[in-house]
């Protein structure tokens, strides 16, 4: 699905703890999610780190929507 | 009396080569050039009404005309099967075969082959098609397979004609479409697999049953410059849906998508929001939907200035992605690009589960 | 460990005043199964119907089906953990009744609303289109439909359920206990041909962390985020895996019958000391959450294949979705410790077959059996009658769908509504070929 919206020419930021996956169906701009079930933060730490971690990784996708890829990158938040 | 109808390119109309390959669709009586060939194989057993012809270049360059004016002329001749080739190596005519048959098969429910090298581009168009009613043989690479394409295409046409069964593309020997259908095969699933497993421990050729498929590269849509200046909107595959499920979305298999207000919202509370979806532990995404939709964090990303003012999209896209069939999935996506678009969005952040 | 298994064919079940098996009738007293049923005060009511292959009948609320079984000797007894003691079984002398099932219907709807634990039933017909896609319409059953008391959270719902038709299953079982059987067929592994290669097999299984009871259990004990473990396939036969009733209930998982009676292990003894030596089960949990998990997980399967030996294994799993990555990581281990696979799994693809057949590849998997698809589309006809708990049904589990009558006409999506809707573990002979 993420591949028709860059078909149609919109820069996709796709945030997915299955990176694997989203590489081997040739998704460009890759944002390593924590997990399956919540892939934008962590509850298993506590409130304010894991609104931390999310900021964390939507800037990251931020960053992955401004950089040049060739083709399949991942983009790892720092903390994970 | 079988009828057929045979379309080939100028060069195999006899017209000429390059020189003529932007000359338009026209139609012959009977058969000419490469339909000769053709009729000579079919021998008593059908008729070439006529042979359609057109140049490899104008086909391409007036699609729309020229498969018009194909299917015009098909249909005035209402053929049992349409033959189209075969094209060997050559990348436009094969691609042009595969589309005319596919509008021909589309429009008419006449059923089409043609043939073709394996490696001609045409046959990735017609595996991505995957019409059920157009077939592809292999062929050699140049026309000195031209007589055995010829025979078997013959062969072929006419099994279509008399609308018989057509087995598996293993069978047959015609290039599979990526139809994948349910049978029953002659031993079971378990003895099938201790036969392979001791095959390959032993380094004996097997054939597996489920071929890998290899995914299409997108070419990367180019980057944003300055993204706190440009508008981005969120579409996730979560599932995440304001309390109540007001669009009646499935735990599995949808088919629509939904967009819901975030204008005025910092974050989503829970209690207002639930998750539909059948494929995951929904658990902490029901306690915080944050996880498959980061408003709070994309708003505090909006106060630090990390994007601009005004700049997130004021709805947030949702389709519950478990088990979604691949086809509706692409069309969602277009659908939603065209509506991403048509508000000025310029980047996606895209969040799956 | 040897474990002969005495068969005792069944091709008719009467509901009468006694127990007896003869001539490959079964008669059961209808009276004493109810009290014994009804001795667990979490179910409130209970009754009992036979439904035969070929009737115009319909089964609805199906959570589970289990094969009757009874130990005459050796260690323990079936359903350890379960039924049974927590004592080690798969020796001395089992006894079945062949040809025959208990299935276990019951009405829950459960306090879950959506997520992987939402409680799953699902339906089978005897006759017709349905009928014939199941490896369960071919088989006699006793059905056995109760109601549980309203309100109980999962956990206690299914262990009201699951005791319940496994102490029915035994006590069918213990009929035969002093007879003789038609067949007695031997499980022994302790002879290995040094000239055949040792093949293990790789038993991929779904669980889920989101619920009490993960979906698997082993001596009654749920795996959950383990590692990978051997355990003896003498074990599988003598009830020691089991289901969690609330959630298996639908096409594509495994029923206690299809651990009771695995093809792949069934196909894998029958070709020991002939073209392989049977090494032995691994039961593998996938569905871990991260990338990290599946493949710490899958590395670790891979090792434990290798630490016995294994030249080549035969892959399957239980599930759906992301736990396939598992099992694709699972196979790119083995292959690269230089064990051959070759993996049976059921596809999905789409109504057209157009569509990815699976979720995930990796080049290592290049030796795969299909056991058909799920997807299909299947139009059943009305039937004559219906058994269960439910005279209108919900073919799309979600929140708010419309139920409709379980008696007529019905128009599935897909197959798994039906049980054995999925050939899971290629016991049938279905397969999907490209066109």
């Amino acid at each position: 699905m993420s591949k028709e919206l860059e078909k149609a020419g919109l820069p996709v930021a796709l945030v997915s703890a299955m990176f694997p996956v989203a590489m081997q169906v040739r998704a460009n701009r890759i944002v390593k999610g924590v997990s399956i079930p919540h892939p934008c933060g962590d509850p298993s730490l506590p409130k304010e780190l894991d609104a931390r971690l999310r900021r964390e990784i939507v800037r990251t996708a931020l960053k992955a929507l401004e950089s040049e890829v060739k083709g399949p990158t991942v983009f790892s938040p720092p903390s994970l | 009396m079988i009828t057929i109808v045979h379309v080939v390119n100028q060069f195999f109309a006899g017209l000429g080569g390059e020189d003529k390959a932007g000359i338009s669709v026209g139609v012959i009586e009977g058969s000419t050039g490469a339909a000769r060939g053709l009729q000579l194989q079919l021998d008593e057993d059908a008729k070439i009404a006529c042979t359609i012809y057109y140049g490899d270049n104008y086909f391409h360059e007036h699609k729309e005309d020229a498969i018009t004016a194909i299917l015009d002329a098909v249909r005035s001749a209402r053929p049992h099967v349409l033959v189209a080739g075969p094209a060997f190596n050559s990348g436009r005519y094969g691609l042009s075969c595969v589309e005319l048959c596919s509008a021909v098969a589309d429009a008419l429910a006449i059923p089409c082959v043609t043939a073709m090298h394996e490696e001609n581009p045409g046959v990735g168009t017609y595996r991505d098609f995957a019409n059920a009613r157009v077939y592809c043989l292999p062929t050699a690479e140049t026309t000195a397979g031209m007589t055995d394409a010829l025979k078997r295409l013959a062969k072929f046409a006419l099994r279509l004609a008399r609308d018989e069964a057509v087995g598996s593309a293993r069978r047959e020997g015609y290039l599979p479409r990526g139809i994948r259908r349910l049978e029953q095969a002659e031993r079971p699933g378990v003895e099938r697999a201790i036969e392979m497993l001791l095959k390959k421990i032993k380094n004996e050729p097997f054939e597996t049953e489920l071929p890998m498929e290899v995914w299409d590269d997108a070419p990367p849509a180019p980057p944003l410059d300055q993204v706190r200046d440009r508008r981005l909107a969120v579409v996730t595959t979560s599932g995440v849906v304001p309390w109540g499920n007001p669009d009646r979305f499935k735990t599995y298999r949808n088919t629509h998508w939904q967009k819901y207000n975030i204008a005025e919202i910092k974050e989503l509370e829970p209690g207002k929001w639930e998750t539909v979806h059948g494929g995951y532990n929904v658990v902490y995404m029901n306690q915080n939907p944050h996880y498959g939709v980061p408003l709070d964090a994309l708003r505090a990303l909006e106060t630090e200035g990390a994007i601009g003012p005004g700049k997130l999209y004021p709805a947030y896209y949702v389709i519950p992605g478990n088990q979604g069939s691949p086809a509706v999935m692409r069309r969602v996506g277009q659908e939603i690009a065209a509506d991403l678009k048509k508000d000025g969005v310029e980047g996606v952040l895209f969040v799956a589960t | 460990m040897k474990l002969e298994i005495a068969e005792f064919p069944v091709t008719q079940i009467r509901l009468g005043r006694r127990f007896s098996y003869e001539n490959r009738v079964l008669e059961v007293d209808g009276d004493e199964l109810m009290a014994l049923v009804l001795q667990d005060r979490r179910i409130t009511d209970a009754t009992l119907a036979v439904a035969m292959p070929g009737e115009r009948t319909r089964i609805t609320g199906i959570r589970d089906i289990v094969e009757p079984r009874h130990k005459v000797s050796g260690s323990g007894q079936v359903f350890p953990g379960v039924l049974g003691p927590i004592e080690s079984v798969g020796d001395g002398r089992t006894h079945r009744l062949s040809g025959m099932t208990i299935i276990a219907a019951a009405e829950y709807e459960g306090t879950i609303r959506a997520g992987t634990t939402v409680q799953r039933s699902a339906i089978l017909d005897m006759s017709g289109p349905g009928a014939e896609i199941s490896r369960f319409s071919s088989l006699a059953h006793l059905v056995l439909n109760f109601r549980i008391v309203p309100g109980l959270a999962e956990l206690e719902a299914h262990t009201a359920i699951q005791l319940a038709e496994y102490k029915v299953a035994h006590r069918l079982g213990q009929i035969t206990a002093a007879l003789s059987p038609e067949k007695i067929s031997i499980h022994d592994l302790s002879e290995q041909d040094p000239t055949l290669p040792n093949v293990m097999l790789l038993q991929g299984c779904i669980t889920d962390p989101q619920h009490v009871h993960s979906g698997v259990g082993y001596y009654g004990l749920s795996l959950r985020d383990s590692l990978a473990t051997y355990v003896h396939p003498n074990e599988l036969f003598d009830g020691a895996v089991t289901v969690d009733t609330t959630r298996s209930g639908r096409g594509y998982y495994p029923t206690t019958w299809d651990w009771q009676n695995h093809p792949l292990v069934l196909g894998l003894y029958e070709a020991h000391g002939r073209s392989l030596n049977f090494g032995g089960v691994i039961l593998q949990r996938i569905r871990f959450e991260t990338n990290h998990g599946k493949e710490v997980g899958a590395q670790n399967a891979a090792r434990l294949a290798d630490a016995m030996r294994a030249d080549g294994a035969l892959v399957t799993w239980i599930g759906g979705g992301n736990a396939f990555v598992d099992v694709m990581f699972t196979i790119r281990a083995c292959e690269r410790r230089g064990i051959r696979t070759t993996l049976v799994t059921y596809e999905n693809g789409g109504k057209e077959g157009k569509d990815s057949p699976v979720l995930f590849y990796v080049s290592e998997a290049d030796a795969v059996v299909s056991t058909g698809s799920l997807d299909r589309t299947l139009d059943l006809p009305a039937m004559d009658r219906v058994m269960g708990p439910y005279e209108e049904i919900k073919i799309f589990p979600f929140p708010g769908a419309a139920p409709v009558s379980a008696r007529g006409a019905l128009s599935l999506e897909a197959r798994d509504v039906i049980m054995g809707g999925a050939d899971i573990w290629g016991q049938g002979a279905w397969k999907c070929a490209e066109y």
